[in-house]
């Protein structure tokens, strides 16, 4: 568009078709200045100082307006600091509710340093973005570029751009009035080039084919996780999912009989093998301990109302099976003081946190868990309740070892014979309550006083 | 502004009277940039960057060979054990993160302070500062073990429907980490959008043209963009101050959240805080003199430059003295016999000969710096600069292993021995730096051109 050689008179016929301004050229910052401040007193409007490095007073001089980038950091950090404290509240303490040690599900201070974190990035953000965006940038075309002059604008020299759109815009006279202002070049800037504003068409077209072809993986993730398939799913990196291991009930042609189970070695025993002293070990008798699932008398599994015989033939009973084992009543090791000063210490160690001391349901985790109100806390039972009594010691046995209802089974904890001993202190303990005078020895009887 | 005319170029000397001038020689806003363009624009590189660059390359991809070696084996290949379960990766992340902060305090607080001399070293530091991140990102990337959950760590929507724990000081490091390193770029990239539109403006070749074009977005210098960048550069410098603060804060919290003896301390923020700075400086001491002497820029970055950033360390390097100091007071004041053990073991334990390789680095050598012929004597500082970068290694390395191998129980005490993984994956970090930095050097405008162009007195600098 440029037909107009630089530092030439500018000839006014074309110049007032052709030219979108003028581009004068200064030596220094300070020159630059005042031509700004010259032509503002002139009426100029449509002006533009461009400048290697920043010119301090020239916003003044151009009237221009304050920026709104403080606002944007503003409103960034807002949206950080609040945004931060909603994820780490609603993530930990809603949606995921983080159980640790029994603290508050969300606490303020923990959850600070997200939220400041967050709140510094989105307000950067807010103010990179806005400075490019409200700075008219990317714009990778720009008519002044095509002045070669100008590149000397992000080097040393300085120049203002005069547009034609200005109300007081006269190609002549603005020029006058540039060189009088010690402007040292003056180039008539292309007009708006329609061509300029639009995107080539070879960018275009490649531009929507890439955006349908983006489109493609999302849409496939979506039908995939939306449908079944029959295929095994595709594992990338399979982690731990298939080990190089052999598995129960598979064939193995390692092994002559070609199973994977191997049999047991003569001579050996396996481990809980040696644990056939069902009255001791299981409290119950030892005719009931014959198989390892409850079953009838003549050693069939039954399964709810039917029963599997030896040979294979089902039969189906009316009646329920009356599937309670036989328990031990009576302790099946010799019962004395200090298997039950063993018992009560460990009644105190791992009973007495729920039961309480005195075994009447109120042990501190139990006192706390009712005052937390949380709902899933069942009260343990008083141990001192007429059916509790009434058990026999196999079905205690049973109870501290396998668990019952929420209570879990202590199995790990406590060994076998502690377990007894236990039981023997928990029965001096329901004693404790419900025994007569005449079962209290004669000569404890004297020092006995009355209680309520 | 009274300005001494320097000849001999030494701008060290203190003259009240006279402020000395922050640039040697005659400098106009043409001849910095061709000073600095030109750097960038060479046809052929220089037979020393070509060596460099070889060197730090290989080891660059070395380190990526040794890092699929880890993804493909488990971490079973360093020398991570029980009871060290945190061993030479997380010494070396807090190392690189530490590196990291003296370019955001150079570009950041100095510049809220006004502190016109940081133009000449700015770039160089905040650049530093995005490599010695990337850095330090790689090691807890590459710890996590199943590096393939990586995504794990972000509050991402997963198949297992659990969100992480945001009570957690690890947590808080990724959002730290992150936020620190998309904030120090965005803060360099802004920063250099004027140079790379002088780069842009400069081009011969159609290649350089199309890609500094691109990089520099249009940029114009037009008054406007000058008021929306500054203002922006301000505004970006107020939230990287916090942000620097917080990032090392966080990463001391790392350990002062946990209860093990020795990392369970207040003091450890601040502490960690003074000697990021401590290091960082250093390392920048370390990179600048050569840089400068090679790429001839000692009219830009002057003698009183590198003396100043010595007073710096000097300065730091003292706070870090203290409070090595103060943790010994507090382990003996506060009566925990497990915090006096720690402590104790650390100075006499097994691994006295690091602690005490640290605390001659860190608090003795930096007292050379009182020395005026130390501060302005360039290959001096660099040696007292390089002993004090070991000992800051040396320093994370005694906080997280001293600490772990003999914590509560004796009879799960240990000794660390890294293996030649380790040692070779710490190598090649710094080829993974170098090479940035070289790179950097080659194609990118070393010091900021028109922020140097604006503090020079004929544009009314100050």
């Amino acid at each position: 568009m440029s037909t107009i050689t630089p530092t030439q008179p500018v000839a006014p016929a074309e110049s007032e078709i052709e030219v979108g301004g003028l581009l004068a050229e200064f030596r220094s910052a300070a020159d630059v200045v005042s031509a700004a401040k010259l032509l503002r007193r002139q009426g100029y409007q449509n002006l533009e100082v461009y400048s290697p490095h920043p010119i301090h007073g020239i916003d003044k001089v151009l009237n221009a307006k304050g920026s709104l980038l403080p606002w944007g950091a503003l409103a960034g950090a807002i949206i950080g600091l609040t945004g931060g404290l909603w994820m780490a509240w609603w993530m930990n303490a809603v949606d995921y509710p983080f159980i640790i040690s029994g603290k508050p599900m969300f606490s303020f201070l923990p959850s600070l340093p997200v939220a400041f974190e967050l709140a510094i990035l989105l307000a950067a953000f807010a103010v990179f973005g806005g400075a490019i965006a409200l700075g008219g940038l990317p714009r990778p075309a720009n008519r002044l570029f095509r002045i070669p002059a100008f590149a000397r604008a992000t080097n040393d020299r300085f120049f203002i751009c005069v547009d034609e759109a200005d109300a007081k815009f006269q190609t002549e006279k603005t020029k006058t009035l540039l060189q009088d202002a010690r402007s040292v070049r003056i180039e008539s800037v292309p007009v708006i080039d329609s061509r300029e504003s639009k995107l080539p068409r070879p960018f275009v077209l490649v531009a929507i084919v890439l955006s349908v072809l983006a489109l493609i993986p999302p849409v496939l993730i979506a039908k995939a996780r939306s449908t079944t398939s029959t295929l095994p799913r595709l594992s990338f990196i399979s982690d731990m999912d298939h080990q190089p291991k052999f598995k129960a009930q598979t064939t193995n042609s390692l092994f002559a009989d070609g199973r994977s189970m191997r049999p047991q070695m003569a001579g050996t025993i396996a481990q809980g093998d040696l644990r056939d002293d069902s009255a001791f070990y299981r409290g119950i008798q030892e005719q009931e301990a014959a198989g390892s699932v409850s079953g009838d008398s003549e050693g069939n599994v039954t399964f709810l109302t039917g029963t599997l015989t030896a040979n294979g033939v089902a039969s189906i009973k009316d009646e329920q099976p009356k599937n309670v084992p036989k328990w031990v009543t009576e302790f099946p090791v010799p019962v004395d003081e200090s298997l039950i000063r063993r018992g009560q210490q460990r009644y105190e160690i791992f009973c007495a946190t729920c039961h309480g001391i005195g075994g009447d349901g109120d042990g501190l985790v139990t006192l706390r868990a009712l005052e937390l109100e949380q709902g899933t806390w069942v009260k343990p039972t008083s141990l001192h309740a007429e059916p509790i009594r009434e058990q026999p010691v196999g079905q205690l046995y049973n109870t501290i070892a396998n668990g019952v209802r929420k209570m879990p089974g202590y199995a790990s904890q406590i060994p076998v014979r502690d377990r007894w001993a236990i039981i023997s202190y928990l029965r001096a303990l329901q004693k404790t309550r419900t025994a007569t005078a005449d079962e209290v020895p004669a000569d404890v009887l004297p020092n006995m006083r009355e209680l309520n | 502004m009274a300005t001494a005319t320097l000849n001999e170029f030494d701008n060290t000397v203190i003259d009240p009277a006279v402020r000395p001038p922050l640039m040697g020689g005659e400098n106009s806003l043409s001849s910095i940039t061709e000073q600095v363009a030109s750097l960038a624009e060479r046809q052929h590189a220089p037979r020393a960057w070509k060596i460099a660059f070889a060197i730090s390359t290989s080891l660059t991809v070395m380190l990526f060979a040794l890092i699929g070696y880890l993804i493909a084996t488990g971490i079973g290949v360093w020398g991570n054990n029980s009871p060290v379960a945190w061993g030479w990766p997380i010494v070396n992340f807090v190392f690189w993160v530490g590196i990291g902060h003296a370019g955001t305090l150079i570009s950041a607080i100095l510049f809220l302070f006004r502190q016109d001399w940081r133009t000449s070293i700015n770039r160089f530091a905040e650049a530093m500062t995005i490599f010695a991140v990337m850095c330090a990102g790689i090691f807890p990337a590459i710890h996590i073990g199943r590096v393939w959950f990586v995504y794990w760590l972000a509050p991402l929507p997963n198949s297992l429907a659990m969100w992480p724990n945001f009570r957690s000081p690890l947590l808080w490091d990724v959002f730290a980490v992150t936020a620190y390193a998309t904030v120090s770029a965005m803060f360099w990239y802004l920063g250099m959008l004027p140079d790379l539109a002088t780069l842009r403006d400069r081009a011969t070749t159609r290649i350089r043209k199309i890609a500094y074009g691109i990089a520099s977005l249009g940029w114009t210098g037009s008054s406007k963009q000058w008021r929306l960048f500054e203002k922006a550069y301000l505004l970006l410098a107020a939230l990287a101050t916090p942000l620097v603060l917080s990032v090392h804060t966080i990463v001391s919290f790392d350990f002062a959240v946990s209860q093990v003896p020795g990392w369970h301390t207040t003091i450890f923020p601040p502490y960690f805080v003074a000697g990021a700075v401590f290091s960082g400086f250093a390392m920048v001491i370390t990179l600048m003199v050569p840089a400068r002497q090679f790429f001839g820029l000692k009219n830009l970055v002057t003698l009183r430059h590198l003396e100043n950033i010595c007073k710096i360390v000097l300065a730091t390097g003292m706070m870090v003295g203290y409070a090595y100091a103060t943790e010994f007071f507090i382990a003996w004041y506060g009566g925990n016999k497990y915090e006096q053990f720690a402590f104790i073991n650390r100075a006499l334990g097994p691994y006295a000969w690091a602690y005490w390789t640290m605390v001659s680095c860190n608090v003795l050598a930096p007292q050379l710096f009182w020395f005026k012929a130390v501060r302005t004597t360039p290959w001096a500082m660099v040696v007292i600069c390089v002993l004090v970068n070991v000992g800051m290694w040396f320093e994370r390395f005694v906080i997280t292993v001293t600490s772990l191998s003999r914590d509560f129980l004796p009879s799960s005490w240990g000794y660390f021995t890294p293996s030649l993984i380790d040692v070779l994956m710490f190598v090649g970090s710094f080829g993974l730096f170098f090479t940035l930095f070289l790179l950097f050097c080659r194609f990118l405008p070393m010091v900021a051109m028109a922020e140097v162009k604006s503090v020079l007195p004929e544009s009314g600098g100050h």
